[in-house]
C-alpha cells in the first residue's frame, strides 16, 4: 500500500496482538508443559504456573542426541532439497497454465485439478514407486512422493500470474529478444516473490511435518533416514496402541518418553521453523512491479 | 495456407509446454498411474496376488459406508463443518491479511506474521494435548477460570452442544495464519498505482478496500472456494479424532466420514474398504468441483478453473 | 467440455494400462525336502521383531551370535529387523505388496492371523511343517488346531502353554502398607473392599482409560470372536458351544454395575476417558493401586518395576482358547523366497533353546545375566538391558516355552508352574475353530464403531444408568447387524461341531 493511515494502523494493531496473543498463549504453555515436573504434572495437568520445574524432559532429549540430532539433520535436508526442487516446479507448471491462450488449456487445467480429488490410495502408489523406481530406504522415498507438487500450489502460482503481473511486461520481454525461459527467469520470478516464498513456506511446512512418507518408505532402521516427525509418530503411535490395549499386557514403558517428554520434542521440532521464518518473510516483500510497469 | 500457420502459431508455445513438462510428468507419476488403484475399491484385494488379479466382488466393500445407523450424522457433520469453515476461513484470511498489511512497521509486522502462523505448526496431537489443558474437567485452565468467575462451569468433553464452537475455534485459529498468508500473497501483487490515483480521487481508507483489495481479490476468492469445494466430503482426521479425545458421547457432532472409516477398519486394515470410502469422497468432491466450476464460469469466464 | 472428460479419460486409460505392467506377484513353490543343502550359499533369514521404542543398539551382536549357530546348524545367516508395534500391520502387508524381502513375520499382536490369512499375506505351511519343521511341530502339537484356518496351518504360535486367566497385578508395597489381603481367586467383591481400602489412603485403585476392550474377561474369561467380540462370545467356553451377545448378558451388566459403584465412590480417577496417560505409565511411578491384566505364569515378569515390588494375583480361571494361541505366532511371509530356509529357521526355534535366548534377551553377558543360585533364571541388571536399550522384547515371544530362560523374578519353579497351569486349565470346546468373517465385513465395520462410541464409558463406570446403556448398547449393535452375525457365526460353528 502506498501510504499508511493512522486509524488502520491502530485497529490493525489492536487486531493483530490480539491473534498473536491467541496463538502464542497455548504455545507458552506448550514450553512451559514440556518444563513442568512429570509427576506434577499427571497429578494436576498443565499451568502456566507449574508447582515444580524440572528438566527432565530435556534430559530425555539429550540422552537421545544421537538418534534425535540425526534425526534432525534429516529433516533439514529433505526440506531444503524437496522445497527448492518442488517450488521450481510448481512455478514453471504455473507459469505455463497462466497464458489464457495456451492450446489445450483447459484440458491441462483439468488435469491438474483432478490430482486432488482422485488417488489411487497407499497401496498402488506403494507399490509402483517401490517396485519401478525403487526408492524404498533411499532418500528419495522421504523427498518424491506426494509432496514435490500439489495441484494446489500450482493452481495459486497460476493465479498469481494470470492476476498480478501485467501481461504487457511478458510482451515487452519478447519483443526485447528474450526467449520464452529468459522471459520467465528474468521478468516473471523476480516480480512473484511474494507467491513464491508463500508456496515456498507451504512446502516447506509441508515437508517438515511430513511423516507419511518416512512410515511407508522406509523401513530399515539401520539406514538412519528417519526424520523428526517420523520420530514423533512413532512414539504417537506406541502409545496410542498402548493406550487403547490399556491393561492387556504388561510393557515395560521405562522405554518410551513421558508426556512432559513429548511436549519437549514437540517443541524442539517447532523450534527451527521460528527461528528461520522471519528470516524468510523478506520475500513476502512486494516484488518490483511497480518499477517495472513504469521503466 | 491455414495449416502452416497453424504450426507457427503451435511452435510458438512449445517452450511453455517444456517449461510445464516437469510438474505434468511428476503428477502423471504420482497421481495419475497409481489411479489404476481404484479398482481396489470393488476387489477382494489380496496382498500376494496383486490388484489386478485380486477378485471382483461388486459394491460389497461399500456396504459398511451405509451399515450404521448414524450414516447421515456423519455426512451431515462432513458437510455442514465444511461449508461453515470454507466461508468463514475465507472471512477471516482476507480479513487478517488486510489488517496486516495496515500494520506499520517492519519487526511488529514480523512479529505477527510469525506468532499467527505458530498454531499451524503443532501436529494435532500436541493441539489436543494443549486443548485438554484448557478444557479439561479436573485442572483445565479455562474451566477452573469459569468456575471462579460465574460459580460453575460446563463438562466440555461430556456435552456435545460445545463442540460445534470448540472445533470451528481450533480449526480457525489454526488456519488463520495460513489463510492470512495465502491472501496476502494476493494483496502484494495488487498494483499499487491503483491506489494512488484513488488516494488522488480522495477515497477514503475503507473505500479503497471496498473498490479495489477485495474486488482484486475475488478470482483468488473463488479459486480457493472453487478447490476447497473439491475436499467437502473429506475431513481433517486428526482435529475430529484427537482433539474431542475419542470421547464416544460426542459422537453425534465429532462423526464424520472419515473418522467413521477409521474407527471401522482400526482393527481389520481392511484395503478394500477404505478405497471404497475414499472412492465415494472423490466422486462427491468431483461432482462439487465440476458444478461449481460451471456456475462460476456462467457469472464470470475468467474466473473458472479449467 | 465432454471432450475434456473424453480426453482426461484416455489419460486415466494409459495410466492404468502403464500401471498395469509388472505387478503379478507369484512366488513359485520351492520344492520342499528335508535335506539341508549345505553347499550352496547361506541365504540371509530376515525375521521381525516387535519392539515399543527401544533403541535395540545390540541387535547386530545378536544377529552375529545367532548366525553362528545358524551357520552352522541350517547354512543361513540371521538378519533381525525391528518393528514398531504401532506400525506392525502396514509394514507387514506393504512389504508383501511391494514383494520386499520379508521371510518370518510376526502374526498376532496388532495384525492378527485371520486378517492376514484374508489378506493372503501368509504362506501355508503344512508342507513346509512336515518336510523340515519337525521340532516346531512337536513343539506346538497340543495347540496344533488353533495354527489352522479352514484347515490349514498358516502360522506357529509362540505360546504352545497358551492357558491365559484373567489376573490383577498391584503394588505390593502398597497392599502391605494399607493391610490389603490379596489373594488368588479374588471376587469383584472383595476388590471393592481392596479398592475402598485405598482411597482411605488416598490412592486410586485402578484406572481404565478410554479403552473399548472387554475387561470383563479378566475376571469371568470367556471366547470372543472378531473384534472385541464383535461376532459374539462363549461365557463358558469350556462348558458351552453357545455363541451370545456378550454385552447382552447379565453377568457383563452386573460387572458394569460393580465398576459404576467403583467409580461413583471415587475408586478411579474420575476423568479416565478424557486421560491419555496410559495405566503402564500411572502404574510404575506408583499412581495407582494396580491394574487387571491376562494372568499366565510368566506374566508377572514383564510388570517388574526397579522402585517397588509387584504381585499378580489370579482372578479367572486358566482357559486354553484358540485367542490365546493366536496371540503371538511366527508366519512366513507370501512372497519369501525361500521359505524352506525360513521354515529352517522356525524349526531351529523351537529346537534349539540358545537360539530362542538369544531371540529373546540378547547375547549373555551384554544384555542380561543369570541370576546366580538358580538354573535358568536371567535378570536385565547391570547389563545394557538395563534401561532397554540394549535388546529389549516386549511383545515377542519365541520357542518352547518350557526351554528357555525366564527372566526374574520367575523363579526355576516357572516351568512345573506352567505345566501345571496349562493341566488345570480347561481346553475350549470350541478350540480351533474360528469365525470366518469376510461375509460380514460391513456390519463388522459398523459393530466396531459402535463398540469404539459405547463400550469405554460403560468400561470406565462413567454412565448414568447401567442397565439404560446397555440397553441403547444392545440395540445399536443390532441395528448394526450383530445379531445376524452372531447367528451365521452358530451355524458356522454348530457345522464345524457336527465334523
Amino acid at each position: 500500500m502506498v501510504k499508511t493511515n493512522k486509524g488502520w494502523n491502530i485497529s490493525a494493531n489492536i487486531v493483530m496482538v490480539l491473534l498473536s496473543f491467541l496463538a502464542l498463549a497455548p504455545f507458552v504453555l506448550l514450553i512451559i508443559a514440556s518444563l513442568t515436573d512429570e509427576n506434577v504434572a499427571m497429578t494436576y495437568g498443565y499451568s502456566y504456573f507449574p508447582q515444580k520445574w524440572s528438566l527432565s524432559a530435556y534430559q530425555y532429549i539429550a540422552n537421545q542426541s544421537a538418534r534425535l540430532g540425526r534425526a534432525y539433520l534429516m529433516t533439514i535436508i529433505v526440506t531444503a532439497v524437496g522445497t527448492s526442487v518442488g517450488v521450481m516446479i510448481t512455478a514453471l507448471l504455473g507459469y505455463m497454465l497462466s497464458n489464457k491462450d495456451l492450446p489445450g488449456r483447459g484440458l491441462l487445467n483439468l488435469y491438474v485439478v483432478f490430482t486432488m480429488l482422485f488417488n489411487g490410495g497407499l497401496v498402488p502408489t506403494y507399490i509402483m514407486y517401490v517396485k519401478t523406481f525403487a526408492i524404498k530406504n533411499t532418500i528419495f522415498g522421504l523427498l518424491v512422493p506426494n509432496l514435490l507438487c500439489s495441484a494446489f500450489l500450482v493452481m495459486l502460482v497460476r493465479n498469481y500470474f494470470e492476476n498480478s503481473i501485467p501481461r504487457d511486461l511478458y510482451e515487452a520481454a519478447r519483443i526485447d529478444g528474450a526467449s520464452e525461459f529468459q522471459t520467465f527467469f528474468r521478468v516473471a520470478l523476480p516480480l512473484s516473490t511474494p507467491i513464491l516464498a508463500t508456496i515456498g513456506l507451504m512446502m516447506g511446512l509441508a515437508y517438515w511435518n511430513d511423516w507419511q512418507n518416512g512410515l511407508y518408505y522406509l523401513s530399515d532402521q539401520s539406514a538412519n533416514l528417519k526424520t523428526i516427525q517420523n520420530i514423533l509418530n512413532d512414539i504417537n503411535t506406541n502409545i496410542a496402541y498402548l493406550a487403547s490395549n490399556s491393561n492387556a499386557s504388561g510393557v515395560n514403558v521405562a522405554s518410551l518418553p513421558t508426556q512432559t517428554a513429548r511436549m519437549a520434542i514437540a517443541v524442539v521440532g517447532i523450534l527451527p521453523i521460528l527461528v528461520i521464518y522471519p528470516f524468510f518473510q523478506k520475500y513476502f516483500a512486494k516484488g518490483i512491479t511497480m518499477g517495472a510497469v513504469k521503466g | 495456407m491455414n495449416q502452416k500457420k497453424k504450426k507457427i502459431s503451435f511452435k510458438q508455445w512449445i517452450p511453455f509446454y517444456i517449461m510445464g513438462l516437469p510438474g505434468l510428468i511428476y503428477l502423471f507419476i504420482n497421481n495419475y498411474l497409481p489411479l489404476a488403484g481404484l479398482q481396489i475399491a470393488f476387489k477382494n484385494f489380496s496382498y500376494s496376488k496383486g490388484m489386478w488379479a485380486s477378485p471382483w466382488c461388486g459394491l460389497k466393500n461399500f456396504k459398511f459406508l451405509f451399515r450404521t445407523a448414524d450414516a447421515w450424522i456423519m455426512i451431515r457433520n462432513t458437510l455442514l463443518y465444511n461449508i461453515a469453515w470454507i466461508i468463514l476461513g475465507a472471512i477471516l484470511g482476507v480479513t487478517a491479511a488486510i489488517l496486516i498489511n495496515e500494520v506499520v512497521g517492519k519487526l511488529k509486522k514480523k512479529f505477527y506474521m510469525t506468532a499467527i502462523l505458530l498454531p499451524y505448526l503443532m501436529s494435532m496431537v500436541v493441539i489436543a494435548y494443549l486443548v485438554y489443558a484448557y478444557l479439561s474437567p479436573t485442572s483445565g485452565l479455562f474451566t477452573k477460570a469459569l468456575e471462579r468467575w460465574t460459580g460453575s462451569a460446563p463438562a466440555f468433553y461430556q456435552e456435545t452442544k460445545w463442540w460445534p464452537f470448540v472445533l470451528t475455534f481450533v480449526n480457525q485459529w489454526r488456519q488463520i495464519g495460513f489463510g492470512m498468508i495465502l491472501y496476502m500473497s494476493t494483496i502484494l501483487g495488487i498494483d499499487p498505482s491503483l491506489y494512488e490515483a484513488a488516494t488522488l480521487d480522495g477515497a477514503t481508507r475503507w473505500q479503497q478496500h471496498k473498490k479495489i483489495t477485495i474486488p482484486l481479490m475475488i478470482p483468488t476468492i473463488v479459486m480457493l472456494f472453487i478447490l476447497s469445494l473439491g475436499q467437502i466430503f473429506r475431513s481433517d482426521f486428526g482435529l475430529f479424532y484427537q482433539v474431542p479425545m475419542n470421547q464416544g458421547s460426542l459422537y453425534s457432532v465429532t462423526q464424520t466420514i472419515d473418522t467413521y472409516v477409521y474407527r471401522a477398519l482400526l482393527k481389520t486394515n481392511d484395503v478394500g474398504m477404505s478405497s471404497a470410502a475414499s472412492f465415494v469422497q472423490s466422486v462427491v468432491g468431483f461432482l462439487f468441483i465440476v458444478g461449481a466450476n460451471k456456475v462460476v464460469s456462467r457469472l464470470d469466464e475468467n474466473s473458472k478453473l479449467f | 467440455m465432454k471432450k475434456t472428460l473424453a480426453m482426461l479419460l484416455a489419460v486415466l486409460m494409459l495410466a492404468a494400462l502403464l500401471a498395469g505392467c509388472g505387478s503379478s506377484n507369484s512366488s513359485a513353490p520351492a520344492e520342499v525336502s528335508g535335506e539341508i543343502n549345505k553347499e550352496e550359499a547361506p541365504y540371509e533369514v530376515s525375521i521381525q521383531f516387535v519392539g515399543l521404542f527401544e533403541e535395540n543398539k545390540d541387535i547386530a551382536e545378536v544377529e552375529k551370535a545367532l548366525s553362528a549357530i545358524t551357520l552352522e546348524k541350517i547354512n543361513c545367516t540371521v538378519d533381525i529387523v525391528p518393528v514398531f508395534i504401532g506400525d506392525l500391520p502396514t509394514t507387514t502387508s506393504l512389504g508383501v505388496a511391494g514383494d520386499e524381502k520379508l521371510d518370518i513375520v510376526a502374526v498376532g499382536l496388532t495384525s492378527p492371523m485371520d486378517n492376514m490369512v484374508s489378506q493372503d499375506l501368509l504362506l501355508p505351511l503344512d508342507d513346509l511343517l512336515a518336510a523340515r519343521g519337525q521340532d516346531a511341530l512337536k513343539a506346538t502339537e497340543r495347540v496344533a488346531a488353533a495354527q489352522k484356518m479352514n484347515g490349514v496351518t498358516y502360522a506357529v504360535s509362540g505360546y504352545n502353554y497358551a492357558a491365559v486367566g484373567g489376573g490383577f497385578v498391584y503394588n505390593k508395597a502398597m497392599a502391605e502398607e494399607f493391610g490389603i489381603d490379596m489373594h488368588d481367586g479374588m471376587t469383584l467383591e472383595e476388590m471393592t473392599e481392596a479398592a475402598r481400602i485405598c482411597k482411605e489412603h488416598g490412592v486410586y485403585f485402578t484406572t481404565f482409560g478410554n479403552s473399548g476392550q472387554v475387561n470383563y474377561k479378566f475376571w469371568f474369561g470367556g471366547d470372543y470372536f472378531g473384534s472385541t467380540g464383535s461376532f459374539g462370545a462363549i461365557l463358558d467356553p469350556a462348558e458351552s458351544t453357545t455363541i451370545v451377545n456378550p454385552f447382552d448378558s447379565q453377568e457383563m451388566r452386573d460387572y458394569w454395575k460393580t465398576v459404576k459403584a467403583w467409580n461413583d465412590a471415587g475408586y478411579l480417577p474420575s476423568d479416565q476417558l478424557t486421560d491419555t496417560t496410559t495405566v503402564q505409565e500411572y502404574f510404575s511411578q506408583q499412581h495407582l493401586f494396580g491394574t487387571s491384566t491376562a494372568y499366565t505364569t510368566n506374566q508377572i515378569a514383564s510388570w517388574v518395576n526397579p522402585n517397588f515390588e509387584v504381585g499378580l494375583v489370579q482372578t479367572a480361571n486358566g482357559t486354553v482358547s484358540t485367542a490365546s494361541v493366536r496371540e503371538f505366532m511366527l508366519g512366513i511371509a507370501a512372497n519369501c523366497k525361500r521359505p524352506d530356509k525360513a521354515m529352517d529357521l522356525i524349526n531351529l526355534i523351537y529346537a534349539d533353546p540358545d537360539v530362542a535366548n538369544l531371540l529373546m534377551y540378547g547375547v549373555e553377558g551384554l544384555d542380561y545375566v543369570p541370576v546366580e543360585g538358580t538354573q535358568n533364571v536371567i535378570t536385565y541388571e547391570g547389563t545394557n538391558n538395563a534401561d532397554h536399550n540394549g535388546y529389549y522384547a516386549p511383545f515377542v515371544h519365541y520357542g518352547d516355552m518350557l526351554k528357555i530362560k525366564i527372566v526374574a523374578p520367575l523363579t526355576d519353579s516357572y516351568y512345573a508352574d506352567t505345566e501345571a497351569f496349562e493341566n488345570a486349565a480347561k481346553m475350549s470346546k470350541t478350540f480351533g475353530y474360528d469365525f470366518d468373517g469376510s461375509a460380514f465385513s460391513a456390519e463388522g465395520g459398523a459393530i466396531a464403531t459402535v463398540l469404539e462410541q459405547k463400550l469405554p464409558a460403560l468400561n470406565a463406570g462413567q454412565v448414568a444408568d447401567v442397565d439404560a446403556a446397555v440397553d441403547e448398547l444392545v440395540a445399536a449393535l443390532n441395528a448394526a447387524g450383530m445379531a445376524d452375525a452372531i447367528a451365521a457365526n452358530q451355524a458356522a460353528l454348530d457345522a464345524w461341531l457336527a465334523k
